[in-house]
């Protein structure tokens, strides 16, 4: 799954929709209706397990309001200097449709889909974090998606296949202060999260979700003025849903880990309002041969160490079956995306009860802090 | 905070304001009136430009760029030319495709462009369109504002929604929604208006917002002087190859006039907060002389000059906020009369201008005694004659001189109110010590004792209350500078008249081409008929209005061109300086579906319209699209003895036209004239009225000090009402000596008015010409004002005196 799922949940709820309508100024209530509202009438649900069909579902799915494509990665150039690189397209839709728009012709303007993108990287040896967003209505030239050859584009920044299969793939972007091209190549697996690729987030609330955990990356990254080639491992998500984050949830913690032995991780708490436990945690452990293991509440605990402002950026994680419990800390504290909606997303790395570093990672947060947006 | 010991010498303050409440009380009023104007004046711009604002839907983009043959691909290649940094302080970029759609008795503009174009949802265009949000709330099935981005909607204001619902609710087959904005412009979703308008894949326009740090400190300033932004070049720094590129204020005259009338009025509001300054000041000198010894004695006894400048600084600052307490009230209840009777909506006081008008207050009340006190202690009534020389009231001279003449070269608004300013310094440092000079001067030439002795006392009164006078001197050079300049623009205007109104009857209905003109031309007394097209187009991209006529030597003649055109174009100053184009170039006009090149044959003057005109062949109007042509005008020429017969007759024929004469015409232009300038006259009068006050608190103090005077005149044989008599008459030649000084800068005002200020802010030129009635008016108020705040503080001393 990815809490990318939940991201765009928050997003449809505080930037298109607007949490409590009744609590928001009239302008963003006119937001919310002009991007779709907050009921998802006429959407399709994920409700049950269904079989991943590729390259199809590599593609948009309009017939779900909320879909987004994520990739992180965490870099090294030939020196040793680190970066994280983090590449979000989401997508918004409008109305139910059964398809993405014609290239060309005034419907193409009528695509009903909205599109939003993110893009960051985080250079740990300098502990500076950069961010950038763009946002358009769903029109060819502008933002879209399509299954195969796989392409995801948002106004020039861009994930796409670069031949007829899903991997390898090319992903750039730039803003102001950083740019990235980057090459992310298998042999990796896909893997489908949840019940069969039925990611469940609360009571009637779920998303279909798969995930490629690791694939190798390389390419060139630009960071303040400064071009570095780099390679390292990525991880990517693709989900998508109609249902929001239920009301009793105030947010979530996500972390997706690679193992120094191998092994590749992901767990997510989501936080119910009340402070009580979620019956809806969950994760998934992918052994270096290829072996996932879906995890459930049961089999992980996570608590938080140490805040930066709002945001908890230490965390202790307790997995069943491991000797002791690790600690998951931001590779530096100041990884915040200042977009139109708050969260903190950055590098993480991964330590035994000694304190040697097994790991490292993407860590998310939502709900700590208030949003941009927010009433 | 005042030392305890302190107490007793505020308390001394206290009694002495109370005992002498003229200058405080002079200073109170003259704040009160000077924060009247600004507070008048903010709230009036704030409420013209929310007007404006909501009519003409713009949305913050601040330039617009085009090319010939605008398509989607070219704003696709333009927008990766941004997303790739290559466009130097854009912000967002908006494709644009304008026209006009048809609509019973009317065509409406339709603006199609892509709400979420911005880039940023939160910050972006369709959040600002608050009346559709309005719409969502009051909305239950229906979902017009996503329809806006699915389907074919077109949004219209109240009033243009019932007009469109009165007639089937449909344009061109697209429903219509209402949204709570007042706009004149109807708007739609890009490829809806592309579809209404029969382009698809084509655009007009793609707007710009763009903004620089010069750009947002402009937009400070202009809340602090509302206007600003119009006397000010801006946004020139947005430039994109193969592509014109015009700010947006250049293309919305209505704007820019609206800004730059503003502007003018704000001035004229710190003219009156200077007149206020002024007078605190001279109510400070004329405290600090007249109670010389007593603080010469408080300074023996311990107290120190800094702690008697707190005193007087606590003085002033209660007197300004009194005065700006009052002034607030007075200036949002005049804003309130004034926009309900200009129809604007009703202006809202916030934080801001309270904030800004009390410091001026404040600064204005507070700053005098801090400077007085230091400059003036130990002063005493003059025994000397004014000094017109010295070297740095001469180095002063010359460097205002310098500058202003600098400034004028300079040629924006701003620049020519910075050179009225420095003209203004050069007037005070000069001109009124020149005239109390030539006053003493005169006094060898008279006959008599009294009259002698008069001029000389006049001469020396100057010195100690030349603040006052100055200030009077600058009130009266205003009122006449702008009464030259009002003058001057009335004499064009009427020529203007002369010269494009027929005798004869003119006559605006829904359609002209209903009456028949053969009947018309058979009535006694008709010389000709003539029947006007009008469209709204665009001149080289920009909004313009076109009017199509039969061009012959009498139409050319009415814009002052001689010879009949069948080819080319008459434009107004406005066109022309839209499209920085002169006699002879060609211009490029689009209306409807239908381009063409126009050349220049003639640019006129054009007081009736700020905006684009031109006036085209009448065998264009063929081409045009019948939907998008207007046939509302007709013109009858006639003998003057049948004007009344045949507007009688037409009205009689069509009952839905508006018939007026040309007498009735120029009857009601100059209505429009004079309450056009009716604001601006009241605020100079404004400023003549703080000057007047401030020359009687400063009479009131220096006449105090002449009782001995009126003593000695009693002495040698003068009544009390002769020495009364004697006493107005010196207020009277000070009055004088501060109109006289007041007419070279008076000239100087108008000159500048009418060669720089007009023409950067309205695109009008003026010749300036002199009448005596602008001069004299003037003259007389300020000598009967001068008499006026003298005859109470003369009468007081006198009598007193002679008792």
């Amino acid at each position: 799954m990815a809490l990318r799922r939940c991201v765009a949940a928050l997003l449809a709820l505080a930037v298109f929709a607007g949490g409590c309508a009744d609590d928001l100024p009239s302008a963003d209530r006119g937001l919310r209706a002009a991007l779709g509202g907050i009921g998802g009438t006429g959407f399709a649900k994920a409700e049950t397990p269904r079989a991943l069909r590729f390259p199809a579902d590599h593609g948009a799915h309009p017939p779900y309001r909320s879909e987004w494509w994520y990739v992180n990665a965490v870099l090294s150039n030939a020196a040793g200097r680190e970066f994280g690189v983090q590449f979000t397209l989401f997508r918004q839709g409008l109305e139910p449709r059964q398809h993405m728009p014609p290239d060309e012709g005034r419907e193409a303007w009528r695509s009903g889909q909205v599109f939003m993108g993110h893009a960051a990287v985080s250079d740990l040896g300098r502990q500076r974090h950069h961010h950038a967003e763009r946002a358009s209505r769903g029109h060819p030239a502008l933002a879209g998606v399509r299954a195969a050859p796989f392409a995801a584009h948002i106004e020039g920044w861009r994930l796409a296949s670069t031949g007829e299969r899903f991997l390898p793939l090319r992903m750039e972007a730039d803003a102001e202060c950083f740019a990235f091209d980057l090459a992310l190549a298998g042999p990796a697996p896909v893997v489908a999260q949840g019940d069969r690729g039925l990611s469940a987030k609360g009571p009637d609330n779920a998303s279909y979700y798969y995930s490629i955990p690791r694939m190798a990356a390389s390419g060139r990254l630009v960071v303040d003025g400064e071009e570095h080639r780099v390679t390292g491992d990525a991880w990517l998500d693709h989900e998508w849903s109609t249902s929001v984050l239920a009301p009793e949830y105030a947010g979530w913690d996500w972390m997706a880990l690679r193992l120094d032995d191998g092994r590749d991780l992901m767990v997510f708490q989501m936080r119910r309002r009340d402070g009580a436990a979620s019956d809806y945690d969950a994760g998934m452990i992918l052994d270096a041969a290829g072996s996932a293991k879906i995890l459930t509440a049961a089999d992980f605990a996570l608590r938080p160490l140490r805040h930066w402002r709002e945001w908890p950026v230490a965390w202790r994680l307790a997995l069943e079956g491991e000797t002791g419990p690790w600690q998951v800390r931001a590779a530096f504290a100041e990884q915040l995306m200042d977009t139109s909606v708050r969260y903190w997303e950055g590098v993480a790395v991964v330590e035994n009860p000694s304190g040697e570093r097994i790991g490292v990672g993407y860590l998310e947060m939502t709900g700590h802090g208030a949003s941009r947006l927010a009433p | 905070m005042l030392r305890p010991a302190l107490a007793p010498l505020a308390k001394s303050e206290a009694r002495d304001a109370l005992r002498h409440p003229i200058g405080p009380l002079a200073s109170l009023v003259g704040v009160a009136l000077a924060v009247l104007a600004l507070c008048a004046v903010h709230l009036l711009s704030e409420s013209i430009r929310t007007a404006l604002g909501a009519a003409d839907a713009t949305f913050d983009y601040t330039h617009v760029a085009t090319r010939d043959g605008l398509l989607e691909a070219d704003y696709f290649e333009l927008r990766r030319r941004w997303r790739r940094g290559e466009l130097d302080g854009v912000q967002a970029l908006l494709p644009v495709v304008e026209g006009y759609v048809r609509l019973p008795g009317e065509a409406h503009r339709l603006l199609g462009f892509d709400p979420l174009a911005s880039g940023v949802f939160g910050e972006g265009d369709l959040v600002r369109l608050d009346g559709m949000a309005e719409l969502d709330a009051r909305s239950d099935d229906a979902d017009p504002t996503t329809a806006f981005l699915l389907r074919d909607v077109v949004m219209a204001g109240p009033e243009a929604a019932a007009a469109i619902a009165a007639a089937g609710g449909h344009v061109g087959g697209v429903a219509v929604e209402t949204m709570e904005v007042d706009a004149r412009t109807l708007i739609a979703d890009l490829p809806t208006a592309q579809r209404l308008l029969g382009r698809d894949g084509e655009l007009d326009a793609i707007w710009i917002r763009a903004r620089s740090v010069r750009a947002l400190a402009l937009d400070w300033l202009d809340r602090a002087l509302p206007g600003i932004a119009a006397a000010l070049p801006r946004h020139a720094d947005v430039q994109i190859d193969g592509y014109r590129i015009t700010a947006f204020e250049h293309r919305q005259p209505a704007h820019r006039f609206a800004d730059a009338s503003i502007f003018n009025l704000g001035v004229l509001g710190l003219l009156a907060l200077l007149m206020a300054t002024f007078l605190a000041v001279q109510a400070s000198r004329s405290n600090a002389a007249r109670r010389r010894l007593e603080h010469q004695r408080l300074l023996v006894i311990g107290v120190t000059a800094a702690e008697l400048r707190a005193v007087a600084v606590l003085e002033g600052l209660l007197t300004g906020l009194a005065g700006t307490a009052l002034g607030l009230a007075l200036g949002v209840f005049v804003a309130d009369v004034l926009a309900e009777a200009a129809g604007a909506p009703a202006p809202s006081v916030d934080a801001w201008l309270v904030g800004k008008v009390a410091l001026c207050g404040l600064l204005a009340s507070t700053l005098a005694p801090l400077f007085v006190r230091r400059a003036t202690a130990g002063a005493s009534v003059s025994a000397t004659m004014p000094a017109v020389g010295g070297w740095r009231r001469h180095a002063l001279g010359a460097l205002a001189v310098g500058g202003a003449a600098l400034a004028l070269a300079e040629g924006s608004l701003l620049a020519a109110f910075a050179a009225l300013l420095l003209i203004s310094v050069a007037h005070v440092a000069y001109a009124v010590p020149l005239a109390a000079a030539l006053v003493g001067r005169s006094a060898g030439l008279a006959r008599g004792l009294a009259a002698r002795a008069n001029l000389r006392s006049a001469a020396l009164a100057s010195g100690d209350i030349r603040l006052a006078l100055g200030a009077l001197s600058i009130a009266s050079a205003v009122a006449i500078g702008m009464g030259l300049m009002v003058e001057s623009l009335r004499r064009d205007f009427t020529a203007m008249l002369d010269t494009s109104l027929w005798e004869g009857v003119y006559a605006t209905m829904t359609d002209a081409t209903a009456v028949d003109a053969d009947r018309l031309r058979a009535l006694p007394g008709v010389r000709d008929v003539r029947r006007y097209g009008e469209a709204a187009g665009w001149l080289d991209g920009a909004p313009a209005a076109l009017r199509f006529a039969e061009l012959d030597t009498v139409e050319t003649a009415r814009y002052g061109f001689a010879g009949a055109l069948t080819e080319r174009a008459l434009v107004n100053e406005a066109a022309a300086s839209q499209a920085g184009a002169g006699i002879g170039d060609t211009v490029s006009v689009r209306v409807g579906g239908e381009r063409f090149a126009m050349s220049i044959a003639h640019v006129f003057t054009d007081y009736r319209s700020v905006s684009p005109r031109l006036i085209l062949p009448l065998a264009l109007a063929a081409r045009i699209d019948a939907d998008i042509m207007r046939w509302r005008q007709l013109t009858i020429h006639t003998e003057p003895w049948a004007t009344r017969d045949v507007a009688a007759a037409l009205g009689e024929r069509h009952p839905d036209a508006e018939v007026l004469d040309h007498g009735e015409i120029r009857a009601f232009a100059d209505v429009v004239f004079d309450r056009s300038f009716a604001l601006s006259n009241s605020l100079a009068a404004l400023a003549l009225a703080v000057a007047v006050v401030g020359l009687f608190a400063a009479l009131t103090a220096l006449q105090a000090n002449r009782l001995r005077e009126f003593r000695l005149l009693s002495a040698i044989g003068f009544s009390r009402f002769e020495a009364w008599r004697l006493a107005l008459a010196q207020t009277a030649l000070l009055g004088a000596t501060a109109a006289v000084a007041a007419v070279p800068l008076g000239l100087a005002i108008a000159w500048v008015l009418c060669a720089f200020v007009n023409p950067a802010a309205f695109g009008w030129s003026i010749d300036l010409r002199v009448d005596a009635a602008s001069l004299l008016v003037p003259f007389a108020l300020a000598i009967g004002g001068a008499v006026l705040a003298g005859a109470l503080p003369t009468f007081r001393s006198a009598f007193r005196g002679s008792a």
